[in-house]
């Protein structure tokens, strides 16, 4: 556990990572922006020369402008890509990390999905800043200021007339492209919610299918997806205002000069001049003006996507508070003196105290929801306990109730490694893999599994069945050895014979000196298991050895209900 | 041969056409009003520019009066314009997206019904990504960008007749645009089509690993092998990333061709102004316009190109969702009416009807004959040959090792994979519609599923049965929650002894004639089995009840034992005389 991504701590802003993050190369890119800018703002100034003159050397200059236009422009925007995919990659890792360390309670309640689209779609447009913002921002912002000024200069248009004409368009564009980023939140959230319930369909199609709940899914998708068309039918309507507005903008501003020239200045215009004005506010606001509402949409979305990123950037893994940390020896593998754990205002587990010997074989028994699965995750240090002594072996196997399976070989699930066995064909690590599985009574050649150990698994194991995912589980916690095995209802799933099998690989292991710690609700191991533990309501309420559990009455209960039940 | 087969992957077959006018097909006649208006509205604000420079070019002082003309009818034109394009741009970009999105809508309905093996083969992240990625694309460019993009073509007719209207001399250049153009389009487009394509290949396999990822972040931590995990990770991340780059990249190669284009085009409109302005045909004004225009052509072409690239890849995302819309569904599935896309061959329902058999024993209410299935890509039948009858009310244990065809024997009951040979009659009727079949069958597993939800959501969806036999039936079984308890994704925040309750409560309120018990109560202390167990006599007393053994001690009282081995019965007969055989074959 002193891998070091648990140890690396990365807080650091993700605004301040998008933005400063390579900063020679994002440099670079405002400096390609800059030109391309200034290469457009030229143009017009060449191509009034080539109307006055009709001369093909200001043509030729003209368009030597307009290539170094093209050309910086065109360099804005791929650096601007290239930069962000630098940037998602950095931040996909993160993310990854994030959600291979955050433990359980950490992660509040988040779902798979809603972590899976942090990746999917929050990275990706979070770095839209880059890709479209920075680029754009200098095209945008420069002209606008520089128009004004200009036409006062030149031709003695009150610079307030143009600044209000200005800052018109900009106040529509603001609250119009505020708004769809309101809708487009508001898409994002529903698309996550419709995948939600496609991702919750497909992955249990098998049960859906035999429940015959088939018609209900669909139902429920499809009022979502409704729900979703009729959001985006509203944000598509208010986009496309915005865009009717800002496709036409040249339009109004030709409009609006022409406008200005006929009331408000007292000299009149010739035929040259008025084009001259045209073209500068064309070249000059057109562009900027068009491109606005798109770009303020775009920083509007990608600030809600930072924020999510960051939300999720900023958990932290509580860790257990303990008083005083006690040695592991030859006597003790794990040792929890008055332990307390909860969530919230919950009390999961209460002042537990407990000791693991070497080579014992220990069972929790109890009725559901009695603090068991905790009490194991606690003893991995998984939770937030509090404790006044504590110790634990860092070589601890655990086997989860819920089994997890990658989409991998059986091989590669085993070892939990991808690319195991495939590449480098060590014999002994196939071996190691084979021993296992033969451990957890998973007999490939038996079971029909095609390619044998290197028969690819589905996703979530879709094609094994429960009992096959479970001793896949147990294969994979016993190709290492450790002092300590945590099974959390490990035979829950197999038939007799194969629990039979499962326990005298138990026992073999135990004989050569590790110890087990079982949750169970089978009782066919409790006989041959040298303490029993009972909890209730997050506390050990007995211990002690098969023998003198009968002579508890409530224990005895517990356990009779079983023999009463069964004949 | 070689070239024929490239370009056979990088057309569009006729099907991806097909559904988009199948999904267009209630909107076509309001659609073509909206072009309509949409060019027209178009083509009177480009207009705009024409009456400025023929004002100019004609006037020879611009008196005030000239200017206030100029200005009032600049007014109207472009108020009158304005209107038509937001007219047609709303209304057809909505249009358009209720047309796509039942694209989604069908889809479901088909993918609902796909077999089992379906699912088996393909992992949960290829099929989901046709909904997230590939329908986003779709609905996000159908939407408002087909609308851009219809009007960027408006404009690029528009400026070609305005230019042309000039003077014929510019069809030339006009002309020569197309070609490049053209050449342009052909040099790029299948390199393009084929990187956006690898993009979305290699979408899936970085997300499906974040997915998995996050469902096993505990045994992978304690594996201490997050290394090689992470290794994975990036690998997968920069592959998708590199066909990002590498996308990017063609762009900017495919849009220098594209401006470098535009420049010599520019000249030429250029050194063509500077004839016609020397032969007196046209002056200052039309020249602006005509080396506007050429500029605004220019981006106008970039817009439309980007945008043409992006629809190529929402047809992509078509192909994909057709692919799904045309994949054969479950042999014994009816689409339901609400389907409406015609995707597959009629005919299908006639074999959907029911067939009744006369050579079987009246007294059996459940009758197998001869059933076998063979799963998809095995050769060995899972099960073979099984043949046994069941009266109302009578119960039937199964026992049998572990691989001897126990869960197979329940897929085949529910034909949840084709069966190869053989019957199933319930109540003398063999039932070819699968809802109707599996309607009588209520399954009860360990493997139980959560949806995010009420309990009462998660026991009864349907509400098929009240609130209050619901609550009788938990009180039965001796589980006392509220019905309103949230339950999170896959039953997170439930134990797993939890889990089979609730499932086994799902089961039980089931209006099924057969139900099936395998390893129900496999998580379950002991204590609450002896309440389930009387909970589920009290139940089913008149019901016919299939169990899998996994304990002995719960078939003992069936009134038919089968032993299964090697996918077929060894024997069948009364408990005890099968389970002395089985035992002794046991141990």
């Amino acid at each position: 556990m002193t891998d070091p991504l648990l140890t690396s701590k990365n807080e650091k802003s993700i605004v301040a990572f998008i933005l400063i993050d390579r900063w020679p190369q994002k440099l670079l890119l405002i400096l390609f922006s800059l030109v391309g800018t200034i290469a457009g703002l030229i143009v017009p100034l060449y191509q009034q020369q080539f109307i006055l003159h009709f001369e093909v050397k200001d043509l030729l200059l003209t368009s030597v402008f307009i290539f170094f236009a093209f050309l910086f422009n065109q360099l804005t925007t791929f650096s601007g890509q290239k930069e962000s995919i630098k940037s998602q990659q950095t931040l996909g890792e993160h993310m990854y990390k994030k959600s291979l360390i955050n433990k359980e309670e950490t992660l509040q309640h988040r779902t798979t999905g809603e972590m899976v689209s942090l990746y999917s779609t929050d990275v990706p447009s979070s770095t839209m800043w880059l890709e479209q913002s920075i680029p754009f921002f200098l095209t945008t912002f420069f002209p606008l200021i520089l128009a004004p000024i200009f036409l006062v200069k030149l031709y003695a248009i009150p610079a307030g007339y143009t600044f209000s004409f200005v800052g018109l368009i900009f106040a529509f564009n603001i609250a119009m492209s505020y708004r769809q980023s309101i809708y487009f939140f508001r898409f994002k959230q529903l698309a996550a919610q419709r995948m939600g319930l496609v991702n919750e369909w497909v992955q249990n199609i098998k049960s859906i299918k035999v429940l015959n709940w088939i018609e209900y899914f669909e139902r429920k998708i499809l009022k979502k997806r409704i729900e979703e068309t009729n959001n985006r039918i509203q944000m598509v309507t208010n986009g496309q205002i915005m865009n009717s507005v800002s496709s036409t903008v040249h339009f109004w501003i030709n409009l609006f000069i022409l406008t200005v020239a006929l009331f408000s200045v007292e000299r009149q215009f010739t035929g040259t001049e008025i084009l001259t004005i045209l073209w500068i506010c064309g070249v000059f606001l057109s562009r900027p003006l068009r491109q606005l509402p798109w770009l303020l949409t775009m920083l509007f979305d990608a600030w809600t996507s930072i924020k999510r990123l960051q939300d999720f950037a900023q958990l932290q893994n509580q860790p257990a508070v303990i008083e005083k940390l006690t040695p592991v020896n030859q006597a003790v593998l794990s040792h929890a003196k008055n332990l307390n754990f909860s969530i919230g205002s919950k009390q999961i587990l209460k002042s537990i105290n407990l000791t693991i010997a070497p080579g014992q074989l220990y069972a929790i028994v109890g009725p559901l929801g009695s603090g068991k699965s905790s009490l194991l995750k606690s003893l991995m240090m998984e939770t937030s306990f509090t404790a006044t002594e504590f110790s634990t072996t860092p070589k601890t196997g655990y086997v989860p109730q819920d089994s997890f399976i990658m989409s991998a070989s059986i091989a590669e699930n085993v070892r939990i490694e991808y690319g195991a066995l495939s590449t480098n064909s060590d014999p002994t690590d196939s071996n190691s893999v084979k021993n296992a599985l033969q451990q957890a009574s998973f007999d490939v050649t038996s079971e029909k599994m095609p390619q044998g150990q290197m028969t690819q698994i589905g996703e979530r194991g879709l094609n094994l069945s429960g009992g096959q995912r479970q001793r896949l589980s147990l294969a994979r916690a016993f190709t290492k050895s450790h002092d300590l095995y945590l099974l959390d209802d490990p035979f829950s799933a197999v038939d007799i014979k194969t629990e039979q099998n499962l326990i005298a690989t138990v026992q073999s292991l135990k004989k050569s000196g590790s110890s087990f710690l079982i949750a169970t609700h089978r009782y066919a191991i409790l006989p041959q298991t040298d303490q029993i533990i009972y909890m209730d309501h997050g506390e050990i309420i007995w211990q002690g050895p098969y023998s003198a559990i009968v002579k508890d009455s409530e224990l005895d209960l517990f356990l009779r209900g079983v023999e009463v039940g069964l004949t | 041969m070689k070239s024929a087969a490239a370009k056979k992957s990088n057309h569009f077959s006729v099907n991806v056409y097909n559904t988009l006018f199948q999904a267009y097909k209630p909107f076509i006649g309001r659609i073509t009003v909206t072009l309509f208006i949409g060019l027209i509205g178009r083509f009177l604000i480009l207009s705009n520019l024409h009456v400025i420079a023929k004002t100019i070019d004609s006037q020879a002082s611009l008196s005030h009066q000239v200017m206030q003309n100029l200005v009032i009818t600049l007014f109207i034109i472009l108020s009158f314009a304005i209107s038509c394009a937001l007219i047609f741009r709303v209304l057809f970009s909505r249009y358009s997206a209720l047309a796509v999105s039942q694209i989604h809508d069908e889809t479901v309905l088909r993918v609902s019904r796909f077999p089992l093996y379906f699912f088996d083969k393909n992992p949960v992240g290829k099929i989901t990504t046709r909904f997230s990625s590939d329908y986003g694309n779709i609905f996000r460019l159908f939407g408002g960008p087909l609308a851009e993009f219809l009007s960027i073509i408006f404009d690029l007719l528009s400026i070609a007749i305005i230019i042309i209207l000039i003077h014929p001399i510019f069809l030339v250049t006009i002309a020569l645009a197309a070609l490049g153009f053209a050449i342009i389009l052909k040099l790029n487009q299948d390199k393009l089509r084929s990187l956006r394509k690898t993009v979305s290949i290699q979408r899936a396999p970085s997300i499906t690993h974040f997915s998995e990822t996050v469902q096993g972040a505990l045994v992978i931590r304690l594996s201490q092998n997050m290394q090689s995990f992470l290794a994975r990770f990036k690998n997968l991340n920069t592959l998708f990333l590199q066909s990002k780059y590498d996308v990017f990249n063609q762009i900017f190669k495919f849009s220098f061709q594209l401006n470098m284009l535009s420049l010599v085009l520019f000249i030429f409109n250029g050194l063509f102004c500077i004839q016609l302005f020397r032969q007196n045909i046209i002056g200052a004004g039309y020249t602006t316009l005509v080396l506007g225009l050429t500029v605004l052509a220019t981006s106008t072409l970039q817009m439309f190109f980007e945008w043409y690239s992006q629809f190529d890849e929402a047809l992509v995302g078509i192909e994909r969702m057709d692919e799904y819309l045309r994949t054969p569904m479950e042999p014994g599935f009816a689409l339901p009416k609400s389907a409406r896309f015609v995707t597959h061959k009629s005919g299908d329902l006639k074999a959907l009807s029911p067939e009744t058999s006369s050579g079987l024993d009246p007294q059996n209410f459940l009758s197998v004959s001869n059933l076998t299935l063979i799963y998809p890509g095995h050769t060995i039948p899972a099960l073979k040959s099984v043949t046994f009858g069941l009266k109302k009310g009578q119960k039937l244990g199964i026992v049998g090792k572990t691989g001897a065809g126990k869960s197979s024997l329940i897929a085949a009951l529910l034909k949840l994979y084709p069966i190869a040979d053989g019957q199933i009659f319930i109540d003398q009727i063999a039932r070819k519609n699968l809802t109707d079949h599996r309607r009588l069958f209520s399954v009860i597993t360990q493997d139980s599923f959560f949806i995010k939800g009420s309990l009462y959501e998660n026991l009864d969806p349907e509400k098929q049965t009240s609130k209050q036999n619901l609550m009788s039936i938990m009180a039965l079984i001796g589980y006392t929650a509220s019905l309103d308890l949230e339950i999170e994704e896959n039953g997170k925040n439930l134990s797993s002894g939890e889990r089979q309750v609730i499932s086994l409560i799902r089961g039980l309120i089931k209006k099924a004639e057969i139900f099936i018990f395998d390893e129900a109560t496999a998580h379950i202390d002991l204590q609450s089995e002896v309440l389930i167990q009387n909970a589920i006599q009290k139940l089913l007393h008149d019901k016919t009840q299939i169990r899998i053994a996994h304990r002995i001690q719960t078939v003992t009282d069936c009134d038919l034992l089968i032993w299964l081995e090697n996918g077929m019965i060894k024997k069948q007969g009364p408990p005890q005389e099968i389970l002395e055989g089985f035992n002794t074959n046991l141990y």
